[in-house]
């Protein structure tokens, strides 16, 4: 048995004569909360797609709890692993309760599960009718409702408003506590660096950066990454990125800041 | 260890639903029985029905309710061809006569026509309606890829040229035939939509295909379902969606070809009712597939009673009384998704 949930071994993915990924190298431990970054077009949906399954590498291998990937069937991969869409597709009226009973393959489903996801009061409530908050919060709990041990998530907390985002990350960051292994597209650094354990940095098609996230956020090249300049902020050991054209770096650069 | 307090999700109740439906079959069925060129009262139908010598009760039992219980079983076909491609494709337009399949059996069942020797004639004909409508499908499909158009209108637009086409490959078929007066009637009847009379014998194979049909449907229902959340979301909950969707394909042809061997090209009943089920009863796919089917049954039933008694002795097309309802419905949803 594999001592790593999820590994990716030199892939290589293409799209006509442009290279999407390549040699990514990954090894994600159980209960890990990783964040996947990077600027647009980096490639992060792409290498999330080809950890789930949905797309298969060019070269390379996936191995999931140390079976290779493009041998496992659908099936086989959907017990284990759950992949939560960037864009939810969802075509036909469907109610919460169906979508969650499509995802449990039950009719019922547990009391506290629902109120862990504060979902309870929306099961007969049509999907499209919901807000964008209740929306997110009714697909992180089908994607987490049959106890997966890995979420695959893009961009979860995309499009939400603050409270929700921090409501989102905060819940799939306790289900890592209880042993889920969480790999999460995000934009948003500084949420990255509140729930992250470790922080990879994705940019043209290749691993740049991929370390606990403390490190990831001081190294310097992260700034070259993202093509901005970030100034640092510390305090109560949490940093908070705030990001500058190069042409309008402060003056004051990387600062301790003492609670008030 | 800890107690789970399952929360129990009020389904939508089928119990009055499906009651309705059936007192509606029923009725369709009574109502379909009774009309034709002479419409008889209730006494009169009940002195003919128990008189044994007479012409009128052979007349109902061996003609008119084998065929109308065809129409039950065409009409179902349409319905369960009709649920499977809107879920297959996502799309609310997709019917087997817009998508071509209807037209591909057509051609198939008229290619088979001019070939009587190749199979015994019972065979040959399913066989080839069915190949030509699973081709068509596949073919549609596959330029609506091509031209990178395969959602939404794309795929019906695919549909109406492959359509066209195959209108076109059925006339020169037709103009061949053309010294073969008989071949040449069945094949106009078919593209106007006519449903066949059989004979009990008859009728009792096409209702175990249908019943055969039926199940293969429902067994697509769940996967229907997850199809409906997307496709990625579909394969990560373990579908095959490729596979799954060509093996829809597959049975949705099957029991188009059914529909077309036993009734022609008969439009729009496969769109339109599956629709108002959806509005109905919501768009979970298992109940949706029975009362399609019941529903698109039930209303063929009446459309065929009113095609063959509303102009005696003349028959009019049952396909032209269901494009009659049918176009003004198509057109509603297409301005509905489009303001979507």
């Amino acid at each position: 048995m594999s001592e790593f949930t999820i590994q990716a071994e030199n892939i290589k993915v293409k799209a006509g004569q442009k290279i999407l990924l390549h040699n990514i190298n990954l090894a994600i431990p159980t209960s890990q909360f990783v964040a996947l970054v990077g600027p647009n077009g980096a490639g992060k949906s792409t290498l999330l797609k080809l950890l789930s399954g949905l797309n298969r590498p060019e070269k390379g291998d996936i191995k999931l709890a140390g079976r290779l990937l493009k041998k496992m069937t659908s099936a086989e991969i959907a017990e284990q692993l759950s992949y939560l869409p960037q864009r939810s597709e969802i075509y036909w009226d469907y109610r919460v309760s169906d979508i969650l009973e499509l995802h449990a393959d039950s009719s019922s489903f547990a009391a506290a599960f629902l109120q862990e996801f504060d979902i309870e009061n929306l099961l007969d409530r049509q999907f499209k009718t919901l807000s964008g908050g209740e929306q997110a919060r009714v697909l992180l709990a089908a994607s987490l409702i049959s106890h997966p041990a890995i979420l695959l998530a893009d961009e979860p907390a995309a499009a939400l408003d603050v409270a929700h985002q921090l409501q989102l990350l905060k819940r799939i960051k306790d289900r890592t506590a209880e042993g889920l292994t969480a790999i999460v597209v995000m934009h948003d650094l500084n949420l990255a660096t509140r729930f992250a354990d470790r922080i990879v940095v994705l940019n043209n098609g290749e691993i740049q950066l991929d370390d606990a996230t403390q490190s990831v956020i001081m190294s310097p090249a992260l700034d070259l990454h993202f093509d901005v300049y970030f100034q640092r902020l510390t305090m109560d050991l949490q940093t908070i990125l705030i990001p500058h054209f190069h042409s309008e770096k402060p003056a004051r650069e990387n600062t301790l800041l003492k609670a008030v | 260890m800890a107690v789970q307090v399952l929360q129990p999700v009020s389904p939508i109740s089928t119990r009055f639903p499906a009651m309705a439906i059936s007192i509606g079959v029923v009725v369709c069925f009574v109502f379909s029985a009774w009309l034709g060129s002479e419409l008889l009262s209730p006494i009169e139908l009940w002195q003919t029905l128990s008189n044994p010598d007479s012409v009128m009760r052979t007349l109902i039992l061996e003609w008119r309710i084998p065929r109308v219980l065809t129409a039950f079983c065409v009409g179902a076909c349409l319905g369960m061809a009709g649920v499977i491609f809107q879920g297959v494709f996502r799309n609310p337009l997709a019917e087997p006569h817009l998508l071509g399949s209807a037209s591909g059996a057509s051609v198939g069942a008229a290619i088979a026509l001019m070939l009587p020797m190749l199979l015994p004639g019972p065979f040959l004909l399913p066989l080839l309606a069915f190949a030509g409508a699973w081709l068509t499908t596949l073919l549609v499909v596959s330029l609506a890829r091509l031209a990178r158009v395969e959602s939404g209108f794309g795929l019906i637009l695919a549909g109406v040229a492959i359509a066209a086409l195959l209108t076109a490959i059925r006339g020169l078929i037709m103009l061949t035939l053309s010294d073969d007066a008989v071949s040449l009637q069945v094949i106009v009847s078919w593209t106007l939509g006519a449903i066949q009379t059989p004979t009990w014998q008859e009728f009792f194979v096409f209702m175990l295909l249908t019943v055969a049909g039926f199940i293969c449907c429902l067994r697509l229902a769940r996967g229907l379902d997850i199809l409906g959340l997307g496709s990625d979301a579909a394969k990560s909950m373990g579908l095959d969606v490729s596979k799954f969707m060509h093996r829809a394909v597959l049975v949705a042809a099957a029991v188009t070809a059914l529909a077309v061997v036993w009734g022609g090209l008969i439009g729009f009943i496969g769109l339109v009712i599956p629709h108002m089920m959806r509005w109905w009863l919501g768009p979970r796919h298992h109940r949706l597939m029975i009362f399609s089917a019941l529903g698109s049954g039930a209303a063929l039933m009446v459309f065929d009673g009113i095609a063959r008694s509303i102009m005696p002795p003349a028959e009019i097309p049952l396909g032209l009384l269901t494009a009659l309802l049918g176009a003004p419905f198509f057109l509603f949803i297409l301005i509905r998704e489009a303001r979507r």
